[in-house]
């Protein structure tokens, strides 16, 4: 396959995702929307905490900074 | 509270005279267009009755709701499960997004919300980088009206801007 024909094909299936995604788009309410976003603040909110949580942890000396 | 519950009271005072009209704008109006993302507040644009030539004060806003039992939260005020802002209109494209909002319906809801081209416009004025990053996620999601939004870009001085963005993420080297 030539270079052209990839970037042709890529092209296509990102042209494809994009129409799935306006679909599945489409078929959602705002309220459904709201409530996705809400799950999101809640995702963020744990995971700033774990964050911090790990953050104390390694400042009192407890786990180790090496990965 | 539900999210429609919100919008209620946010709609009641209009109708009792504390705001003369209001708007959603920001990262909840772009939800009308494209996929959810994450965003934390709610912000609700507002023309306040005495607003000409005087003071802007929230403070009628923030008496009537803290009346209700809701509570502020630093800038915001926190109705049901957002915090919401409320942000009296801050110059010409403000005043003229508010005005030239859209009701939305979707399910039970329905609520006032800055049309596509507005929210755009809007974001290449403020141009921070999480403006700029979210009009990308919309641009590539939603298809404002051109003809409209070129003529919003014109009437507020913005076209350049918009070269500017584009040459920023879209021209290739």
């Amino acid at each position: 396959m030539t270079e052209r024909d990839q970037a042709k094909r890529i092209a296509i299936r990102m042209f494809t995702a994009k129409c799935r995604r306006r679909r599945n788009l489409a078929k959602l309410t705002i309220e459904q929307k709201v409530r996705v976003v809400l799950q999101m603040q809640r995702m963020a909110r744990e995971i700033s905490a774990a964050r911090e949580g790990s953050r104390k942890m390694r400042k009192a000396g407890r786990v180790s900074d090496h990965k | 509270m539900t999210f429609a519950k919100t919008l209620r009271v946010i709609e009641e005072l209009e109708q009792k005279g504390i705001i003369e009209r209001y708007a959603i704008g920001g990262g909840i109006a772009a939800l009308v267009y494209v996929e959810p993302f994450l965003t934390y507040d709610l912000d609700a644009f507002v023309v306040l009755p005495s607003a000409k030539g005087k003071l802007v004060s929230l403070r009628p806003i923030y008496d009537a709701l803290t009346k209700k039992g809701f509570k502020p939260e630093g800038e915001h005020i926190r109705i049901g499960d957002f915090p919401v802002q409320f942000i009296p209109a801050y110059n010409r494209l403000t005043e003229e997004a508010i005005r030239e909002a859209v009701i939305v319906k979707s399910g039970g809801l329905k609520m006032r919300v800055f049309r596509l081209e507005h929210l755009v416009a809007i974001m290449l004025q403020t141009s921070r980088p999480k403006d700029k990053a979210r009009l990308v996620q919309v641009l590539d999601q939603a298809e404002p009206d051109e003809q409209y939004l070129s003529q919003i870009l014109t009437r507020h001085r913005l076209s350049r801007r918009r070269a500017q963005f584009r040459k920023q993420f879209y021209d290739r080297a």
